[in-house]
Parts: structure tokens; C-alpha cells; sequence
């Protein structure tokens, strides 16, 4: 790769407010189709907190990213080797869990209930299954401190941090939290290339933008692993994995 | 038709009254480009990261800049995280902390330091140098009315008198009556309304004198009452003798009052706080922690870091405030408290600085016009404008399930401050200070019939005639028998608000008295013994209404509940236009696509009913009807001058006397077949002049434009401008108002310089070529133009910022004194001990009656929590919150938040299911466990819907759960029902108790079986 120039995005830390504006943009331009529902290129997480998919920055669990190896560098959980072996069994993945279970609601139930005494609801309903389902995380599930005992509390951040020292953090009067927005970073030196078996992810010269070549994926999911921010995500109709292309086209 | 339009900014409580007690305006702000302008902004009840997403960076690059921002909040919320100092302070106790903050301010910067600027200000400015007059009461005095100009002789025979007022003039000693009081506004004698420094009887200039320390014939003891502690002090005042046909009467400043009432001593004796650390003897900083649970040196701190700022940069201090505030029962003294530390330091009418209240989108920049067509006032004027909280609080029979208000609201002893909400609210109505319709217990249209019959010749005999009716108790005012079946309310129109659930408050009384369907209330009626003047009928009616009729574009709990829903087109599928507080321009909606299935604009629907009435009433009422209306004494007009003192004629203290001790009449001719032929076209008495806020200005060209060069409608022989077409109405607003047309911003100020006596017209001389039509709008939305109407200054890309006008123009505020309001002296503030800025305490959870019936029995595990619904992200000023993606982006639906102690007292975790309920209702939901809320409060973020996902109550014999309405009743504070006297006086949407939702208590309690269906 002879890699020329490279676009970066910049977020102003201080500045966000947490709106999701970006990911609302960005959802209901890019990930608005059938398979894609969990699919969010643009989220922005409170932090401390778990993050989506759960979890995302915990390495230990799905070794994304990259590794010292004495004076050179591997891929912690995918590579050309590690990659083979577990081609048909990759066992460092999110699962739909981990992400979360898409929903939509019985809209249609409040004009078509029948006569009663009392009044109708739209349930929440599984874009997976199809069945009534208890909502128990979504993309933004840990907002602004929601649910801290498990979320805030388990951030991967505070491994290394004593119990007292996090029950003195989370008083109510000395508690910190800020957003983070994360896309797909476009890395110097992109894990997903290295990892991908099929030779379908690429950076490009021009802008070092980091592209899938969906003739080429064969949602060997290597890439997911491997993706230390958790941004190339599996599209679950077309079977392709997707990511986030500075708006630009796919090829 | 003559049918009731309900208020709408006063209902979801979003009207700050304190904003009509000082300043007798509904609502005036900066807009958010001049935050960026703020040294010092204080955040209260106001979270704009998470409520103003495009505006909240003019704060973060002040920020950037230098400017502090000062955070106060219960829960560690979006804007505390945001701030330079959050200040965790206990839910709804602001006004504590900044009664301490106005302590230490007069004490050390005004009475210590003497600022020039604050001096200055406040001379000019506010009322501080207006000289009351103390009563005696028993041993001591007490602060009773303004001394009024005409009781010395030298003033004996101005005209107006008794609303000019007097200040000592600190050069000579002698009494001066300045100009620009409530008098000069309604006097004969134009020129003479104005903030200069002239005596208005000989033009002597003169110095007002803050004080008469050093200057007084003696001090006396005047006794101060506090609320907080509930105790009462007496502190020397210094006074002076003047000189009446009565005798010599003691006298003193509301300067020397305000020092009184926050206990700075100044070396003079009684009951003062001896300093900062003393609880006793005044608002002090010690005071303020029991109340505040924030610390006294934080208090000082903030006092002096305020104070310092707004001397250095001649007062670039603002407060941004907003429901988290207003929704209080007492919200009008919290706000008071915090407008008082702004106008000690001079930090109201500059850029950067001022009270800066964003709640509800009340800022209709093209008012006059826009109003014009609106109410039809282009056709028939007077229209029936009626306060929604008056209205909802009879008709759906709120109050027939509250005892006495002082139950719950501590006022002194005497016999207006007493009783219950709805017979002060009657006397409200019979004095003409509210209005409240339907009026009578009999047709408006049969009482004028009648009149004929009985020899009236014309309109006003027949007025003449009912007013007999009234006094003579032939007919009854709906208010005081609502429960009777000839005074339902039948038929409502609920044009795409969300009445029946986001501002519903006391949604399950809704439900049960006006729907007569299922209801979650359990709560017990506690009226009968107690209200005096209102029918008790034994069993309260159910389901008042026959027909609900919804205009709405979503499937929200309105439109579940609504008997028809009329399809309405969205933002892109019509033409409109849209203003606001938050910034200075004037924007199109534009018709993207056409509308979609049988959907229609709104203009489109209205002209349909409208149409289809007429051709009814061909058969039905074929003939024009007279119609009698009666209306309050109206804010803005004479009226202000109406009742000195309160009196109530149908007790016999005084005549009946429309429009002076009672509400006004008025007569109009209802010609039903017409309606739609008027509705399409702009009507004759457009032409005659528009205005509003006590503005005029001249029209007849530009009327005569329109016919000549836009489209007309021809009938009954005229010709008229066409209003067949929504972009024709938007073209009529914009060309004759002054915000989108500089010929009239000219010809108004024109018409106010010569009531005010000084140049205005340079404010219009630079746009004055400015015109604005709907196609201008949509090539580039455009910045609004001066306008006499509003009170921000805009020359030249200058941010918005309130009472500029008035500060730099020298226009008075339209005030009792003309002045910034310190004190206020209507007999009914001060019989609530109102008068003077004060805390009073929220009322116990145990009085307020939420949870009388709904008791913790031991059996369960359960806790009660004070219940906030704050603005949430993405539900306010958003129609799209119960999308699914932002659904999806929330929890699924509105969860229930709650602090990690008290679920783990509860043993719930979070996404439990749990059952919150009080006697109004219940709501089932899902924990949002959570360490940035503090233990004992819980919050459900306005609004939910019905429509999503709520199960079954286990508590109310599964039946369906309601919304977070369903945990609330309104009352409504008494004192804010006043009227008839200066800025107390009625208008639509500026004046009147608002429906405040906040004190509510709730239990909560985990709910382990879900049932759905």
C-alpha cells in the first residue's frame, strides 16, 4: 500500500452533547435495510460504560487489534495462521447479544385490537424472530449512566482500579462522564486488512480510506475479530461485512 | 362560531409568572447566539445539552472563551457534566440559594461597596427608590401599598393619580413623581410614559434616592415574615413622615424594604441576622443549607464570583432557566428570587446578561398579524381566549378531590389568602380578573334573545340586560355549578397537541370526567365541605364530552383516544411559517411532496369544516344571531387601571360595574352561513389597524396592496385579500407585520414615540425598505427586523437580547411603576405574603394529597420518591421521539430512573419491571438504575406514551397502566389568579396560575408479574 495522504475525522470532546445526530444521520442513510437493523457505523457512548457491542474495548476477550511480537507486531486474535485454524470456528465474536436483539413494535394492534374494555399496546417485537420480545439492551443502552451497576461500573477501563477507589468515584457528587462517538478509524495500519482471508479489505492510496471489496468478502468474519473498535459489522441478509466508507461508494 | 380557544403556554406550565409580576411581559429572552455574550451563566431546571441540541455550542464556546457556567441540578445530569461548578441541589430548592445569593449581594456590593453601576441601575431601573407606605399592626409595622402621587398636595389633582408614584429626590430631599408609571401610559396626556429622571408635573430633573438611611425622620419596627422556618421578625426600617390630607404616614423605599426583607442590618436594630453563619434573621447563607443541602461557603462564593463578574463587565451575568424550575408549585417566587440577583447587579436588558427562560415555544415573532387572522379578530372582534388551567381544573373536576390550598401552601393568616382553589378561582372569574367559558348556565344566543324580547334596542342594552340577570342571580356563571349537564364542555377540537397525555395533567381525571372511560384514580373527593361558592353535585359526571375530534399525523394517546381523526400533513408536506425564542429569524416550512393518502395541511382542514358548517348552517341557523361574550379586564389597555383595591361586588363590597369591578361585555352578530366566506378571506377590521403589546399601527396601504396584487376573493359585493391558500395567509402575516416589514416597524415606533415623548423611529430608519414574503423565506430564512412589540435590540447583526429596548431607549416596562418590579403591592400578594421576594417551602408530600388512599403496607417492599419529569432527550421539542429509531437509541420505551440505593433498597435491578403509582393513577415501566440520580428522587422524562408497550397494573386490577400524567394533579396557586391591576391583568398565554405538575410524590415497588393482555 503506498498510502499518500489520510483522512482523519476529528470530534471535539468537550463540544459533544451526546445527541447522536451523527449516528441518526448516519443509520438512516447507510444501515436502513433488512439484515442491517443492529447495524450502527456512527455510535456515540457514554463513557465510563460498556459501549456497543458490549464490552468492545475488552481485548483480553475478543483480541482485536494488534500485539508486540519482540521487535515486529502480530495480530492478537486473527493472522494468517491463527486465521486458518479457526476458519470455520472463531470463537473471538460478538454475538447478536453482544450487540443487541433489533425491535420493532405491533404498530398495527392500535387500529386493528378488537372491542374492549381496556386499551390496546403496540408490543415490542424481535426483527429477528418475528415474536413478542423483552427489550434488554439496544445500541445505546448505557446512555448517560443508564443502568450503571452493570454497565459504568464494569467499564473494561476500571479493571485495574480497587473497590474503593470506584465506590468513591461513583458518589453521586463526584461522578464523571463524557461521549465518545466512534467511527471506523481508518487505521495507519489497519487490523481488518491483515486479518481479512480473503484479500478484500484494503486501504487506498489516494485518501487512506479503508474499503471492503464485497465481491471479494466472504464474511470469514476475520475482520471482526480482528477490528479493535468493533466497526466492520456483519450484514445478516446479504451475508457481506459492512462498515463505515467516509460517504464514499462501496468499490 | 364563537367557540373557546384554550391557552396552551400557560396549561403545560411553561408561562413563567414571575416574568408578568416584574417585567408585565409573557416571556422576552435572549436569543441562544448571545449566550456566547454571558460571563457568568447560571443553569437551573434547564438541561441544554440535552433539550437545546442546536444551540447548546454558543455555551460551549463561551466556554471556550473564558465565561463561566455554573451548573445547578438535583441529578448529575448532561449539563452538569458540562459545567465549570455543578451545585447538587435538593430537587426544587433554587429559590433558597439565591435568596442567600441576594443577602450577601446587598450586604457587601451594595450596602458595603455601593457599585456605582449596581447603584445606578437599580435607581434608574427597578422600583428600589419607590417609596411604600407601612401600616400599622398593632406594635409594629407592616409593608402595605406604593404611596400614591396624588395623596400629597402638590400631586393632589394629576390625572391618574392614584397609579403615579413618588421617590425622594436625593439632591433636595424633595418628593419627585417620576414619569412612565401605569398613569402616564393611560393618561390623556401623551409624551409622558418614559424612564427619564423628570418630575412629571415641573420637568425638574431629579435623583432618585435608593435609601433613606442617614435621611429618615426616624427608623420603625416593620415586621418580616419568613416561611422556611416559619418564623416572623421585626426590623427597623428607616422612614419618613409625609405629609396627607389624613396626617403624616410612614413611609420607606422598597430599597430599604429589600434590606429588611433579606436581613442586612446596616447597623440598624430588631431581628436582623447577625451574620453569614446566622440561620436566624433573614436569607442568609447559613438560612439557605437546610433548605439547599449545599453549604454556606458555596453560597458566598457564588454570591461574590456573580457579583464581581457583573461589575466588571457592566452585567454579563444571565440565568438560563427553564421547567425544570417552572413546574413548581411556587416556581414564580424560585424565579423571583434569581431575577432579583440579576437586577441587583444590573445584568437585565444588556447583551449577556438577563433572565434567559426557554420552556414551550411561545415567541410568535409576527404577532399582531398572525393573531389578526388567528382569532378571526379580522372579522369579530372580541374572541372567546380562555386559560386552560382555570378550564381544566373545573371541567375535568380536579378540584373536587383537594381540601383548602393552605393545606399545602403557607400563607398568613387573614381572609383572602384562605379558603379553596376553586372559589378564589370564582371570584377570579366575577371580578374579571380570569375568564372562563362556557359563562352561563344558560345559551349565550337564548340570554340575548331574551333581552330583545325584554325591550333591548341595541347592544348595549343587552348587555345591560344580562348584567340584571347576573346580579339579580337569574342565571348562574358555568364556574360556579360546572358540574351541572348545561355546563359541559361537548365538543373538543385537539389540533395536533398531545392534550389527552403529555399536557394532561391529571390525566386520569381527564379520562374519567371529560372521556367517561377506564381510569386508574383511586383517590377520594375532598371539596364537598370545603368549597363555598361551587355546586356539589354528590356523584361528579362522567365522560362530559360527546365528540373528540383529533387533527394529528401521529398514532399518539390523543389520537387512541379521540372519537375522529382528521389526517394532518406534516412539516415538508405544507406551506407555514415558524419563530422562536432561541434565535432571531423567520423560517418556511415548504411543501416538499404533496401530502400523503387523505392527509391535508391544517389550513386545508379547518377551511373544510368551515365549509361544511356554512353550508349546515344554511338549513340549521340560517339567520345571524346575536352572541354575548364576556371577557376579562385585558392586560396591555386601560383596563390595568381598573380595580385598585380588591373588592368583590357579589358580596356587596362594592357595585357591579363592568369592565371596572366586574368582566366586560361585548355583543356580536354571528352569521353562521358566512364562516367559510370569512375564513378564506381577509377580513375589513385587519384593514383598520393591527397590533398587540399595547402597540398600533396603520395598515390600510398595505391591505390595499394585497387586494391589488395578490389574489382576492369576491362576495357579498367586496372584494377581499384570499386566504383560500395556506402560502396566502403566510403572505398576509408576513406584509403587515412589523418583524417582516420595515414600513410598519417605522410607523409603530412612530406610534410609540408619542406616548413615550423621546425618538424611537432610528431603530426602523435603516430597514425600513424591508420586506419579507413567503418566497423570500424559502430561498434563505431571514432575520426578523426591530419591532416595538418585542423588547430586543437587532441593529446591525446584533444578538437578541431582552429589554434592551427599554434599557437604552429609556421605555418603560409596562409595570405598576414602569419600572423592573421589586415589590408588589396588590392587596392579594400581600395577603399572601408575595409582596417582597420570599422562600416558601414545597409543599409535604402528606398535604399535597398524592398519596392519602396509596400508603407503603408493610407487605411489600416499597419507597415513596419525589416524582420529576424533567425534558428528556429527544422527546422535547421533537415530534419524533417514539419513532422506533430513537426508541431503539433510548430503551425501548421510558423507563423509570432511579438512583442505585434506592433500587437496591428496593432489591431492583436494573431493567426490572416496576409499578410506580399514588392515588391519581399508575404507571408500569422499566428500571433505568442509575449513580448520576441522587436517593429520593426519581424521574420519568416528559413524555411517554399510552401507545407503547405499557402492561397491565397488578394495583388496579389489570387494568392497562398509564403515562407519566397519570401520577399528577394540577392545583393552581391562587395569587397568580389576580387581575385588574397593572401588569396583573389577563392575557391569553401571559397571565393566569399555570398547571404545575412538580411536587408529586409516588411509590415505587418492583412488579414481578407482567401482564399484557
Amino acid at each position: 500500500m503506498d498510502i499518500r495522504s489520510q483522512i482523519g475525522v476529528v470530534f471535539h470532546l468537550d463540544k459533544c452533547i451526546g445527541c447522536h445526530t451523527c449516528s441518526l444521520a448516519c443509520k438512516n442513510v447507510w444501515t436502513d435495510r433488512k439484515g442491517a437493523e443492529y447495524m450502527w457505523w456512527n455510535n456515540v457512548e457514554t463513557k465510563p460504560g460498556t459501549g456497543y457491542p458490549t464490552h468492545w474495548e475488552d481485548q483480553e476477550d475478543y483480541k482485536g487489534g494488534w500485539e508486540k511480537k519482540g521487535k515486529s507486531i502480530a495480530l492478537r486474535g486473527a493472522g494468517k495462521l491463527k486465521g486458518l485454524k479457526n476458519i470455520f470456528h472463531n470463537p473471538n465474536l460478538p454475538t447478536i447479544d453482544d450487540y443487541y436483539e433489533p425491535w420493532t413494535y405491533r404498530y398495527e394492534n392500535l387500529f386493528t385490537a378488537a372491542e374492549s374494555n381496556d386499551q390496546p399496546v403496540a408490543r415490542p417485537i424481535s426483527l429477528i424472530t418475528g415474536e413478542p420480545m423483552e427489550i434488554k439492551s439496544g445500541p445505546n443502552w448505557d446512555d448517560d449512566l443508564s443502568g450503571s451497576p452493570e454497565y459504568a461500573r464494569n467499564d473494561s477501563n476500571f479493571k485495574n482500579i480497587s473497590q474503593a477507589e470506584q465506590e468513591a468515584m461513583f458518589q453521586v457528587e463526584k461522578l464523571a462522564m463524557f461521549y465518545l462517538p466512534r467511527i471506523c478509524n481508518h487505521c495507519l495500519n489497519p487490523a481488518c486488512v491483515a486479518a481479512c482471508p480473503s484479500g478484500a479489505i484494503y486501504k487506498r492510496g489516494e485518501d487512506g480510506v479503508v474499503l471492503i471489496n464485497q465481491n471479494k468478502c466472504r464474511a470469514w468474519r476475520m475482520c471482526v475479530t480482528a477490528c479493535p473498535y468493533k466497526k466492520d459489522v456483519l450484514q445478516l441478509v446479504d451475508w457481506k461485512i459492512r462498515k463505515m466508507y467516509f460517504v464514499l461508494s462501496t468499490y | 362560531m364563537g367557540g373557546v380557544c384554550l391557552s396552551f403556554y400557560d396549561w403545560y406550565c411553561d408561562l413563567p409568572p414571575a416574568s408578568p409580576e416584574i417585567w408585565g411581559e409573557q416571556t422576552d429572552v435572549a436569543e441562544s447566539a448571545d449566550w456566547y455574550n454571558s460571563k457568568f451563566m447560571a443553569v437551573m431546571g434547564a438541561n441544554l445539552n440535552m433539550t437545546r441540541t442546536p444551540d447548546c455550542h454558543f455555551a460551549a464556546e463561551a466556554r471556550h472563551n473564558g465565561s463561566k457556567v455554573v451548573v445547578f441540578a438535583p441529578d448529575f445530569n448532561q449539563v452538569a457534566k458540562f459545567s465549570d461548578q455543578w451545585i447538587p441541589i435538593h430537587a426544587g430548592q433554587d429559590g433558597a440559594f439565591w435568596m442567600s445569593v441576594g443577602h450577601v449581594i446587598l450586604k457587601e456590593f451594595h450596602h458595603e461597596k455601593k457599585i456605582p453601576y449596581f447603584i445606578n441601575y437599580t435607581k434608574k431601573y427597578t422600583d428600589c427608590p419607590f417609596l411604600v407606605e407601612l401600616v400599622k399592626e398593632g406594635d409594629r409595622y407592616v409593608p402595605g401599598k406604593f404611596f400614591r402621587a396624588n395623596r400629597v398636595a402638590k400631586y393632589r389633582d394629576v390625572e391618574k393619580g392614584d397609579w403615579k408614584f413618588l421617590v425622594v429626590d436625593e439632591r433636595t430631599g424633595e418628593l419627585a413623581c417620576p414619569k412612565g408609571a401605569m398613569g402616564h401610559r393611560w393618561q390623556e396626556k401623551p409624551g409622558e410614559w418614559n424612564l427619564e429622571c423628570q418630575d412629571s408635573v415641573d420637568g425638574r430633573e431629579f435623583d432618585p434616592q435608593l435609601t433613606l438611611l442617614g435621611k429618615s425622620d426616624a427608623t420603625l419596627g416593620v415586621q418580616f415574615r419568613e416561611f422556611g422556618n416559619d418564623t416572623e421578625g421585626v426590623r427597623h426600617v428607616p422612614v419618613r413622615y409625609v405629609e396627607t390630607s389624613e396626617g403624616k404616614i410612614p413611609v420607606t423605599t422598597v430599597y430599604d424594604l429589600l434590606m429588611g426583607q433579606y436581613g442586612v442590618s446596616r447597623g440598624l436594630q430588631g431581628d436582623y441576622a447577625k451574620n453569614y453563619e446566622d440561620e436566624n434573621g433573614g436569607y442568609t447563607p447559613a438560612w439557605q443549607e437546610k433548605f439547599t443541602g449545599i453549604g454556606s461557603k458555596t453560597a458566598i462564593g457564588f454570591a461574590r464570583s456573580w457579583a464581581e463578574t457583573a461589575e466588571k463587565t457592566g452585567g454579563k451575568c444571565s440565568v438560563i432557566i427553564g421547567a425544570g424550575i417552572d413546574h413548581w408549585y411556587h416556581n414564580n417566587l424560585i424565579y423571583r428570587a434569581a431575577i432579583n440577583a440579576l437586577m441587583f447587579c444590573g445584568c437585565v436588558g444588556v447583551n449577556g446578561g438577563g433572565l434567559n427562560h426557554y420552556v414551550g415555544q411561545e415567541k410568535l415573532a409576527p404577532q399582531a398579524s398572525w393573531s389578526s387572522i388567528a382569532f378571526a379578530k379580522d372579522w369579530h372582534a372580541p374572541s372567546r381566549l380562555q386559560n386552560a388551567p382555570s378550564w381544566h381544573y373545573m371541567h375535568s373536576d380536579q378540584w373536587r378531590y383537594e381540601g383548602d390550598f393552605t393545606e399545602y401552601h403557607k400563607t398568613p393568616d387573614n381572609n383572602l389568602a384562605k379558603g379553596h382553589t376553586a372559589d378564589f378561582n370564582v371570584r377570579a372569574v366575577k371580578s374579571g380578573w380570569l375568564p372562563f367559558y362556557p359563562q352561563y348556565t344558560k345559551s349565550n344566543h337564548v340570554l340575548c334573545d331574551e333581552a330583545v324580547k325584554a325591550g333591548a334596542k341595541n347592544d348595549q342594552e343587552i348587555a345591560q340586560h344580562v348584567l340584571g340577570q347576573v346580579t339579580s342571580k337569574k342565571i348562574e356563571h358555568v364556574i360556579e355549578a360546572p358540574d351541572r349537564e348545561e355546563s359541559w364542555p361537548r365538543v373538543w377540537y385537539i389540533w395536533r397537541g398531545n392534550a389527552l397525555m403529555s399536557s394532561a395533567k391529571g390525566h386520569e381525571y381527564f379520562l374519567k370526567h371529560y372521556l367517561g372511560t377506564h381510569t386508574n384514580t383511586i383517590a377520594d373527593e375532598l371539596g364537598e365541605d370545603r368549597v363555598k361558592n361551587v355546586e356539589w353535585l354528590k356523584d361528579a359526571p362522567r365522560g362530559k364530552m360527546d365528540l373528540i375530534v383529533d387533527l394529528n399525523f401521529r398514532m399518539d394517546t390523543t389520537a387512541l383516544y379521540s372519537d375522529i381523526i382528521l389526517p394532518a400533513a406534516s412539516w415538508y408536506e405544507k406551506a407555514d411559517i415558524n419563530s422562536t425564542d432561541m434565535h432571531s429569524y423567520i423560517h418556511p416550512l415548504s411543501k416538499a411532496i404533496n401530502p400523503l393518502w387523505e392527509s391535508k395541511s391544517d389550513w386545508d382542514i379547518f377551511k373544510s369544516i368551515a365549509k361544511s358548517t356554512s353550508e349546515l348552517a344554511q338549513k340549521h341557523i340560517p339567520n345571524p344571531i346575536k352572541d354575548i361574550i364576556t371577557l376579562p379586564l385585558m392586560h396591555d389597555s386601560p383596563d390595568e387601571l381598573a380595580q385598585k383595591e380588591v373588592k368583590d361586588w357579589s358580596r356587596g363590597e362594592c357595585e357591579a360595574v363592568p369592565g371596572k369591578t366586574m368582566y366586560k361585555f361585548a355583543v356580536v352578530e354571528r352569521d353562521y352561513t358566512q364562516i367559510y366566506n370569512k375564513y378564506v378571506s381577509l377580513g375589513p377590521l385587519a384593514r383598520a389597524g393591527l397590533g398587540a403589546h399595547g402597540v398600533k399601527y396603520e395598515v390600510e396601504d398595505f391591505y390595499d396592496e394585497l387586494v391589488k396584487n395578490n389574489p382576492t376573493v369576491e362576495w357579498g359585493g367586496k372584494k377581499y385579500p384570499s386566504l383560500v391558500e395556506d402560502v396566502e395567509a403566510v403572505n398576509a402575516i408576513l406584509l403587515l407585520a412589523p418583524e417582516t416589514n420595515g414600513e410598519l416597524a417605522y410607523r409603530a415606533y412612530k406610534n410609540v414615540e408619542k406616548k413615550v415623548g423621546l425618538p424611537l423611529t432610528d431603530l426602523a430608519e435603516g430597514s425600513r425598505d424591508v420586506r419579507m414574503s413567503y418566497a423570500d423565506l424559502q430561498a434563505q430564512p431571514n432575520r426578523l427586523l426591530n419591532s416595538p412589540i418585542w423588547s430586543g435590540l437587532m441593529t446591525d447583526g446584533r444578538a437578541y437580547s431582552a429589554y434592551t429596548y427599554n434599557v437604552e431607549k429609556n421605555v418603560p416596562w409596562r409595570t405598576l411603576t414602569g419600572r423592573q418590579s421589586f415589590y408588589l403591592d396588590h392587596d392579594a400578594y400581600i395577603a399572601f405574603g408575595e409582596h417582597l421576594p420570599v422562600y416558601k417551602p414545597s409543599p409535604t408530600p402528606e398535604m399535597y394529597g398524592d398519596l392519602r388512599k396509596t400508603s407503603l403496607d408493610g407487605k411489600v417492599k416499597e419507597k415513596r420518591l419525589n416524582y420529576l419529569t424533567p425534558h428528556g432527550k429527544w422527546h422535547i421539542h421533537s415530534t419524533y421521539g417514539d419513532t422506533l429509531r430513537m426508541l431503539t437509541l433510548s430503551r425501548g420505551g421510558e423507563p423509570f430512573w432511579m438512583s442505585e440505593a434506592d433500587a437496591k433498597d428496593l432489591d431492583i435491578k436494573d431493567n426490572d419491571w416496576v409499578e410506580v403509582h399514588n392515588d391519581h393513577g399508575v404507571v408500569c415501566t422499566r428500571a433505568c438504575v442509575s449513580a448520576r440520580i441522587p436517593k429520593g428522587v426519581c424521574i420519568i422524562y416528559h413524555s411517554p406514551e399510552r401507545t407503547i408497550g405499557p402492561p397491565k397494573s397488578t394495583l388496579r386490577e389489570n387494568k392497562r397502566a398509564g403515562g407519566h400524567n397519570s401520577l399528577t394533579r394540577v392545583r393552581l396557586k391562587p395569587n397568580l389568579m389576580v387581575g385588574g391591576y397593572a401588569q396583573f391583568t389577563y392575557h391569553f398565554n401571559y397571565w393566569g396560575p399555570t398547571g404545575c405538575n412538580r411536587d408529586t410524590h409516588v411509590l415505587v415497588r418492583k412488579l414481578d408479574k407482567v401482564v399484557w393482555e
